[in-house]
């Protein structure tokens, strides 16, 4: 099971941080099939937000596939997202804590790391594109 | 779908000065719906009116198609919890929910119990010495095992720290999610309501400014920001809610009003009918020469085209356009045939500048959608209703004219009607030519 969190200040809407959230977890490997998302009233109880909104966020997961409602019991996960990649994860998660020690040894802060990933990031597509 | 709270031309008049007025409302069930507006707008009025403690000076307020107040049953169907959260300062907790057992039929003892220990309260307390956040606790926890179908509340967290305030939406939001009731809250706090409500009343100076799902408010109302000009006109079916200017720019909040029903209403369309009616007049006057059956000629005609023209004639000068959407998370009306028992669903669609002229729901393999009345939906349950009608993969075809066509539209059908005018105009000079010959 997975517990959701909001950015109130992220200025995603609160339907959409629900869905990335799933699917994050799915790609990542934390959900896999068969597993059980919360259930309405336990996320609205944790997060205080009204219920329409989650079962809007179900919805759309349920039309992308990725999840089924089975009435009286909950929704259940029918579709996972992680590939065979998923080994390397843990490697590659240890190399990326390594790399932000380092970084904080160097003396960037939060914003200038996040800036700096990002930006590498998008230099490294281009590059691969071409 | 039945209305929750329905108010028509309702008004409260505290000896000269008028708390509300000319308030008309349809809240439709199964909303957490907020109600909000400055100091002395009428909040609290528009409430007190809807549980019946207040009794109308004009108009009517119905709660659950019910007079408030109106007899036992429909006592037990509302629960309510006024401003400041009110409790008896002298009793325990335990005292309240044995008042609460012996005022309410359907008590649910289990449900005050298991919340009281969740909130980690002792039952033998006296309530004169709880907590703002804890006594606002209480009176939701007594209106809620009251079990009601419609949760009414007054400002219940205006007075809240914001710890409490989240505990006090969490078990809100949960009871909600539980229970399937309906909320009706009023406050100040829109950061709150913003990710609580999922409809919104704006009440300013005693009237209804604004209602609607916030969804649909959303899509149809927009900030635009641009270089400084002064915004005389807009296009038809634009308002401007307000507007700001600085040196260099100028900030608007505009409103798009577009209906189907602006086609006639508004523009210049109404030119062309009248001459159309007028020379529809004349000519029947000359060829049938007695009043009444020349009338009763002209209306008929009339009537005629006025209904040929939308239905048959409009689509093909100008082909709607047509797309095809996934069923909106908002469907508003699930029609249940009752002999054959057959459903039928109509979807909403919001798009801005549309004239919607049909949105019919259909299944993957293009059919329109209909089947055999599952229990799901006919149950109490829309949850239930919601996940199975997800399940069917269903989407919707909608058909619209997009507004940029106003206009086109507007001269296209004057044109088209001055020119059938003028050749009514033509046939009567033949026609009567023809008799002096």
């Amino acid at each position: 099971m997975i517990e959701f969190h909001l950015d109130a200040r992220s200025g995603v809407s609160p339907y959409l941080q629900l869905i990335q959230q799933v699917r994050q977890a799915l790609r990542l490997g934390f959900l896999t099939e068969g597993d059980q998302l919360p259930t309405v009233k336990d996320v609205v109880a944790l997060l205080a937000i009204n219920p329409n909104t989650v079962l809007k966020a179900y919805r759309e997961l349920e039309y992308e596939g990725l999840v089924a409602a089975r009435a009286g019991v909950g929704t259940f996960v029918t579709k996972t997202l992680a590939d065979g990649s998923l080994a390397a994860h843990g490697p590659l998660r240890a190399d990326l804590r390594r790399w932000i020690s380092s970084a904080r040894q160097a003396g960037l802060d939060d914003e200038s790391i996040e800036a700096l990933f990002a930006d590498t990031f998008r230099a490294a597509i281009k590059e691969e594109v071409r | 779908m039945t209305a929750v709270l329905s108010t028509k031309g309702l008004g409260k008049r505290y000896r000269r000065r008028w708390a509300l007025s000319d308030c008309t409302l349809q809240i439709p069930a199964g909303h957490v719906v907020g109600l909000v507006g400055p100091n002395g707008a009428g909040k609290t009025t528009l409430l007190n009116l809807a549980v019946g403690l207040l009794a109308p000076t004009e108009g009517t307020v119905e709660i659950l198609g019910g007079i408030p107040a109106g007899s036992n049953s429909q006592l037990a169907k509302v629960g309510f919890v006024a401003q400041d959260t009110p409790t008896y300062a002298g009793l325990s907790i335990a005292d309240h929910l044995r008042l609460g057992a012996h005022l309410n039929p359907g008590w649910d003892p289990g449900l005050a119990k298991a919340r009281i220990s969740q909130l980690g309260l002792d039952p033998e307390q006296k309530a004169g010495k709880l907590s703002g956040g804890q006594r606002a606790q209480l009176a939701l926890t007594l209106a809620i095992a009251k079990r009601p179908e419609v949760l009414i509340l007054d400002e219940p967290i205006a007075s809240l720290d914001p710890l409490a305030r989240r505990e006090f939406l969490q078990t809100l939001m949960a009871v909600t999610a539980e229970h399937e009731l309906s909320v009706v809250m009023s406050s100040h706090l829109v950061s709150d309501l913003e990710r609580i409500c999922d409809y919104l009343i704006v009440l300013v100076a005693s009237r209804v400014r604004v209602a609607g799902e916030v969804d649909a408010l959303l899509a149809s109302h927009y900030q635009v920001t641009g270089p400084r000009r002064d915004m005389e006109s807009l296009p038809a079916g634009w308002d401007i809610i307000s507007a700001s200017h600085t040196d260099r720019q100028t900030t608007l909040l505009v409103l798009n009003r577009l209906e189907p029903a602006l086609f006639g209403a508004r523009g210049v369309a109404p030119i062309g009918y009248a001459a159309f009616a007028l020379a529809l007049g004349v000519t029947a006057g000359v060829l049938i020469r007695r009043t009444v059956p020349a009338m009763a000629a002209t209306l008929a005609a009339f009537t005629a085209v006025q209904f040929a023209w939308p239905n048959w004639i409009r689509p093909h000068l100008i082909p709607p356009a047509v797309v095809r959407e996934r069923l909106g998370t908002h469907f508003n009306d699930l029609i249940v045939s009752q002999p054959g028992g057959r459903m039928t669903i109509t979807g909403t669609w919001y798009k801005a500048g549309v004239w919607l002229l049909s949105n019919q729901t259909v299944t993957p393999s293009g059919h329109v959608f209909t089947g055999p009345a599952t229990s799901a939906c006919l149950g109490n349950s829309t949850q239930a209703c919601i996940a199975w009608l997800a399940r069917q993969k269903l989407a919707q075809v909608v058909t619209y004219q997009p507004a940029s066509r106003f206009w086109a539209f507007q001269w296209y059908e004057s044109a088209v009607f001055v020119v059938l005018a003028a050749a009514l105009g033509v046939l009567c000079l033949w026609w009567m030519n023809r008799c002096r010959a």
